[in-house]
């Protein structure tokens, strides 16, 4: 029996190794081709990346005291004439109960 | 015989002559052969480092970049130059006759027609829709604040090779560490210049520059910025700067000088503005300078504050006449009371308690004659004369701030140890380093040398407050908070001697006296209203103090 299946091996070997070498053959070919998704898919990275950049920027311009302050201007706010400091030796809590 | 040794000879020296081919091919040209080879079917990309940030003390943007272009023409894919040139032109602003020549060269390939060019102006050139024109990415430095704190930050331009370097400023002097490493990648390509998945690939990732987060609060700087601008237009001053320091570690909180100028447009000014005067440019301190030498005479116990001395006219030292101010004099005064009149007679009388060597030897201590190491490019110090070259009237009138020059950072940094207990501190832009990788590299608050006692820097912290709760600028003091404080106005020398009417007025000091939360230096070059640093540079001070005091929460009496 096990020269029975020695034989079928012996039978069947060449046909296995061309089904293989025609599997690399394919594997191969399908990675090969990929090259160009992955040069797509980096583009993308960079496109991305440069969007960011260019979105950074804009939130930096937008958070600036330079532009907050202009808004503020542009809103009405001023700047107060006069401060009032209330020190705790001076501040005093009545509560009335009645 | 004779044909057959013909015969031999001839494959000999075909023989000889192939070997010879092949050691050329092989050998000499191999490495070209090679690269040629490789060209073909490996690409090689550089993967650009981004230049590091600078950022505040809370972590907002001072500096960043923003994406900018290379913009260039390849000459032998334009259909019609002058087309190409009259379109490229109405959008660059660019001179045409530059590179019309450059266009018409048979022999060019590539042709630069701008540098760092914004994505607005990119996408209009795109639109045009010219060939022969292309792009390269050369990102450039965008500043959210604008000409913001610009001296502190310098800029970058270009080194001889074209690339990227920061001048002046923490651009300056962090430039290896901001700038980065680029990386690069090589794979092997196909036909149509697309990578091959499986091919060999190296690649090395791009090492972006280190982000500085420093001591700078942006609304401090703020303002600085503004108070400055409205004191030297209110005072009519010339030039003006202020800077303010954490007197317990000698981190920068604050610092600007006018004129100045804006980083983005650095070639539109004049090159003199692009050296912070801060830390680069000297005068002599004047009455500022008295705390210092008070401070050394009570350290070494020669006086106290209660050792009087008679003022009663001026001081002769050889055939000079050393007079007070005013030319006013009190008769029995005590060393609080000199701080206070800032008296030039007193503080003679104080520099000759203390000796000529001690005088010296505290000059050096407090680190004036040598740069402070502040991390900004530019710093320099006016050397100290030796001390065989100083006379009599040189000690004499180094005691009141004359016949000494100093750095404004010099100054600060030396009352700041007034102010924190006796220590010079090395002062800092910068508090942390980050890496691109996000490891924090955080610069420790360095201690230089003590230079008075705790005691001795209580003591004259009490006399300055007393100077400016008594003194000739206590009109202008916001009421109830105490500051330590001195006003001093010198006069500029000029060719050999002392103009007569111009004069550089400041004030220093720190506050709250007893638990000082920033030492600061306010000087005015020329100022035309009044020349006196009491009624010029102490009520700028005292107006920054207030909204300095409001910014911190510190209220009246803390």
């Amino acid at each position: 029996m096990i020269r029975a299946f020695g034989k079928l091996c012996l039978h069947l070997l060449p046909i296995f190794l061309v089904l293989v070498v025609l599997a690399e053959f394919m594997v191969t070919n399908y990675l090969a081709a990929k090259g160009r998704e992955v040069g797509a898919v980096e583009q993308k990275i960079v496109d991305f990346q440069d969007e960011n950049e260019r979105l950074a920027q804009q939130i930096a311009s937008a958070s600036s005291l330079l532009h907050v302050s202009a808004e503020a201007r542009a809103m009405g706010f001023i700047e107060p004439a006069q401060y009032m400091t209330i020190g705790p030796e001076q501040f005093t809590v009545a509560l009335s109960t009645r | 015989m004779f044909r057959m040794w013909l015969i031999f000879s001839l494959f000999a020296l075909l023989f000889c002559f192939i070997s010879l081919r092949l050691f050329y091919w092989q050998v000499i040209a191999g490495d070209r052969l090679k690269a040629r080879a490789a060209s073909q079917y490996s690409a090689e990309f550089i993967l650009p480092a981004s230049r590091g940030k600078i950022l505040a003390s809370d972590s907002s943007p001072l500096v960043i970049n923003q994406p900018a272009f290379l913009a260039y023409a390849e000459p032998k894919k334009i259909k019609n130059i002058s087309h190409f040139l009259s379109s490229v032109h109405t959008v660059l602003g660019a001179n045409e006759t530059d590179i019309d020549g450059l266009l018409a060269d048979e022999e060019r390939s590539w042709v630069l027609l701008a540098h760092k060019v914004e994505l607005p102006v990119v996408e209009k050139l795109k639109a045009l829709g010219l060939s022969g024109l292309g792009f390269e990415k050369e990102p450039k430095r965008y500043y959210p604040e604008a000409s913001m704190a610009a001296h502190v930050l310098g800029f970058v331009g270009s080194d001889e090779n074209g690339r990227d370097k920061g001048y002046f400023g923490l651009e300056g002097y962090y430039d290896r560490d901001l700038r980065g490493k680029d990386g690069v990648v090589e794979l092997e390509k196909d036909a149509r210049g697309m990578p091959i998945l499986i091919g060999e690939a190296k690649r090395i990732e791009a090492e972006d520059g280190r982000t500085l987060v420093l001591w700078v609060d942006k609304s401090i700087q703020n303002i600085l910025e503004n108070r400055l601008s409205e004191g030297i237009r209110k005072y009519g001053a010339q030039e003006g700067s202020v800077v303010i320091m954490d007197p317990q570690t000698g981190g920068i909180l604050g610092m600007v000088s006018f004129p100045s100028y804006h980083p983005q447009n650095f070639l539109s000014y004049e090159k003199t503005l692009y050296k912070n005067p801060i830390v680069a440019s000297s005068y002599e301190p004047g009455s500022t300078f008295k705390a210092l030498v008070m401070s050394a005479g009570i350290q070494e116990k020669v006086i106290s504050p209660t050792t009087t001395m008679e003022e009663i006219g001026p001081l002769n030292v050889n055939e000079y006449a050393i007079r007070t101010w005013n030319n006013e004099y009190h008769g029995t005064i005590n060393m609080t009371k000199v701080l206070e009149r800032s008296s030039n007679v007193g503080m003679v009388f104080v520099a000759q308690k203390l000796g000529k060597e001690s005088l010296l030897r505290y000059i050096r201590d407090f680190g004036f004659g040598q740069p402070t190491g502040i991390d900004v490019e530019e710093e320099s110090s006016p050397a100290l004369r030796d001390r065989k070259n100083w006379t009599e009237i040189d000690y004499a009138t180094a005691s009141f701030g004359q016949g000494i020059a100093v750095t404004p950072i010099q100054m600060v940094r030396a009352v700041g140890a007034l102010a924190n207990g006796g220590w010079i501190m090395e002062p800092h832009i910068v508090k942390e380093i980050i890496e691109s990788r996000g490891r924090v590299l955080r610069i420790k608050p360095k201690k230089i040398r003590q230079v008075i006692s705790p005691a001795t820097s209580r003591i004259v912290t009490e006399m300055m407050v007393a100077a400016v709760d008594n003194g000739e600028a206590k009109w202008a003091k916001p009421s109830g908070y105490r500051i330590a404080g001195k006003t001093g106005t010198a006069q500029i020398p000029v060719a050999g001697h002392y103009d007569e009417k111009k004069t550089i007025a400041s004030f220093v000091g720190f506050a709250p006296a007893d638990n000082p939360k920033f030492v600061m230096l306010v000087t005015l070059r020329e100022p035309t209203s009044s020349p006196w640093g009491s009624e010029t540079a102490a009520p700028l001070f005292f107006t920054i103090a207030r909204d300095l005091f409001r910014y911190f929460g510190i209220t009246p009496g803390q």
